[in-house]
């Protein structure tokens, strides 16, 4: 599913000097692409436009053939549960709920029906051991964490799969993994991976890179 | 699996869960009890006499008449001639008519003095009539029927002696030790005064007066039980007496013809209107029990809101990710709605097991202890309709945090700061 930004402005308060400004911006379906740049520049606010949390009313966004600024609130939230999976640098569970419950969540909010089979697939292709599945969220390691975070965005088939910075917490092995397993997942599901992070060294898992002062006109 | 999510974050907090839902428990528990408790006594109160048109009096408040002819509480200030009763009773309107004369105490219960027909004319509750749970009614002077409390609490049965004491005071110096009764009847409970009265004739109210002046024993005089004849025994004054009416009437027409009696200053109450009167009275108690056990019930709701308020700071990063799952902000608002729900509704139906629990393992004690009969049926449209009230308050309450959630949801983002 493409990705395509037209005229893209956006301020936190109206009159203030905009965060930021893309004349136009393209992401081909199925591409995976890196956003690097350092932290306070944009690129957090960016991810929720695109994820629809933050209204962006005077732009032209469209994802997958679909006008995220054209959308109420409540068509933007069932559009990001339906089509968008989200991995965050850290703390992506719901603490209290086990492995199994949190992924079956995510499928819930998304009304999309997923068989128990379906989830230990996908928890046994992310090498999260069985042992963990029924263990609260807090109990894992953050690297486990991580990856039943991938498992929980990738469990509703979204076509898009914005990720925040998720190995800052991660050593370089672990982060390596990490990084392989993702790759790996979102080739296989065809889903448009879009990558944000300060770390530049991570530019080579990626097909497309780009900085954020390049997209940005603001400055 | 919202529901899943809203249960496991309660037992994620049990810690602080646990101390709200007893909070809202014990709150809920008092409301229901006092709720209880108080239709309980008003059914019991209004119950307490029945069938009895007019009650007369010496001349004094119609509150202060009613209290000690029915309840036994306090004194008559004087008595009333006992030609006056005559006079009243023989009037064609007159269907029946028990006299009382009181004053006496047997170890804190009161003593009445009446007729027979006081057994068969006096009714309680819904014109229940009095039951001999055993023996029958006084026959000879020396006979006392007991109400089924005093049996009870003092261990009477049929033929035990007993000893009347002059006065009403729970200890009294002056007893009538010269002339010992015989219980011959115990009545069955009514949860009335009744229970705690102990019943003579008026010729043996006379008996035991007969060497007494000014409340003290004449020295040097005993009663000669062969002397004791239906007439010598033949009362000057009573304290008060009940009327039935043939034509009720007539009721208000005979009370202002007793109010107006000429020989002596009389008073004639009507049971029924004087009763409301009194409970009118209480009412304040009864509404200022009420208005606690509210107050106490909105801490505790209270309570649970400030806990859930506090939650939502711990459950912010909690609330991000919601968002990001695509949860919307009115499903996070009946997130925390439906915690304070689960709360609540467990804290109802504790409650109101534990005060069925209570009522139905220590009712009789209850009784027995405070003379309050509470019956164990709980289903009752008004209990229905508070818990109900408690159950929409804890909603309402639960706006504050849960409307909380909503904001910080609304303005929730998708990262760390």
């Amino acid at each position: 599913m493409t990705v395509s930004v037209k005229n893209l402005q956006f301020q936190y308060k109206a009159n203030a000097k905009p965060t930021l400004s893309i004349p136009e911006w393209q992401i081909p379906t199925g591409a995976s692409v890196f956003i690097y740049g350092p932290s306070g520049h944009g690129k957090s606010t960016l991810l929720n436009i695109l994820a629809g949390i933050l209204p962006c009313k005077q732009s032209e966004i469209e994802m997958g053939g679909q006008r995220l600024d054209k959308m109420s609130a409540r068509q933007r939230d069932r559009f990001r549960a339906r089509h968008i999976g989200y991995v965050f640098q850290q703390f992506n569970l719901i603490n209290y709920l086990n492995i199994i419950d949190n992924i079956k969540l995510a499928a819930d909010v998304a009304h999309k029906k997923v068989s128990r089979h379906d989830i230990t697939q996908l928890l046994t292709a992310l090498q999260i051991p069985e042992s963990v599945w029924q263990h609260p969220a807090a109990q894992l390691s953050i690297g486990q964490q991580q990856r039943v975070a991938i498992a929980r965005a990738l469990i509703k088939q979204p076509d898009f799969l914005l990720v925040d910075e998720p190995t800052s917490s991660l050593d370089k092995n672990n982060r390596d993994a990490f990084m392989q397993l993702l790759m790996r997942h979102c080739e296989d599901r065809d889903v448009t991976l879009l990558f944000v992070s300060h770390d530049e060294q991570l530019q080579r898992f990626f097909e497309h890179s780009v900085s954020l002062e390049s997209l940005n006109q603001v400055n | 699996m919202f529901f899943r999510l809203a249960t496991q974050s309660l037992w994620h907090r049990k810690g602080s869960v646990i101390v709200a839902f007893l909070a809202i428990t014990i709150s809920v528990f008092i409301l229901l009890a006092v709720e209880h408790i108080r239709h309980q006594v008003k059914q019991n109160f209004s119950s307490t006499i029945s069938g009895v048109d007019l009650i007369v009096g010496a001349r004094t408040g119609d509150i202060n008449l009613l209290l000690y002819s029915v309840f036994r509480i306090g004194d008559a200030t004087q008595n009333i001639d006992w030609q006056s009763y005559q006079n009243i009773s023989q009037q064609k309107g007159v269907a029946w008519s028990v006299p009382i004369s009181l004053g006496d105490s047997h170890k804190g219960y009161r003593v009445v003095g009446t007729s027979k027909e006081y057994f068969t004319y006096f009714k309680y509750g819904q014109r229940q009539v009095l039951h001999f749970a055993q023996g029958h009614v006084f026959e000879g002077v020396f006979d006392v029927v007991v109400g089924a409390e005093v049996a009870k609490q003092l261990g009477y049965k049929l033929g035990s002696k007993i000893i009347l004491a002059h006065g009403t005071a729970q200890t009294s110096f002056s007893m009538h030790d010269d002339t010992p009764f015989t219980v011959v009847g115990i009545l069955s409970p009514t949860g009335t005064p009744v229970d705690r009265s102990v019943f003579i004739s008026l010729g043996a109210m006379e008996a035991i007066h007969l060497n007494w002046k000014n409340g003290i024993r004449l020295p040097g005089k005993t009663v000669k039980l062969d002397e004791l004849t239906e007439q010598y025994l033949q009362p000057k004054t009573i304290t008060a007496f009940m009327l039935g009416l043939k034509n009720k009437i007539t009721t208000f027409h005979l009370q202002r013809e007793i109010n107006n009696y000429q020989p002596e200053a009389l008073s004639a109450i009507i049971p029924g209107v004087t009763l409301s009167r009194l409970w009118q009275m209480l009412s304040s108690v009864e509404m200022a029990l009420s208005l606690i056990s509210l107050m106490v019930l909105l801490a505790a709701l209270l309570g649970l809101a400030a806990m859930l308020l506090s939650s939502i700071r711990e459950r912010l990063r909690e609330i991000a990710v919601l968002r990001a799952l695509g949860m919307g902000p009115w499903r996070i608002l009946l997130l925390i709605e439906l915690e304070a729900v689960l709360i609540t509704g467990a804290a109802v139906v504790s409650a109101f097991l534990l005060l069925m629990l209570i009522i139905n393992g220590w009712g009789d004690a209850i009784l027995a202890n405070y003379g309050i009969a509470v019956s164990g049926n709980l289903f009752t449209l008004s209990n229905l309709y508070l818990c109900l009230g408690v159950f929409a308050s804890g909603v309402v309450i639960a706006l504050i945090p849960a409307i909380t959630a909503y904001t910080r949801a609304l303005h929730s983002r998708l990262t760390e700061n």
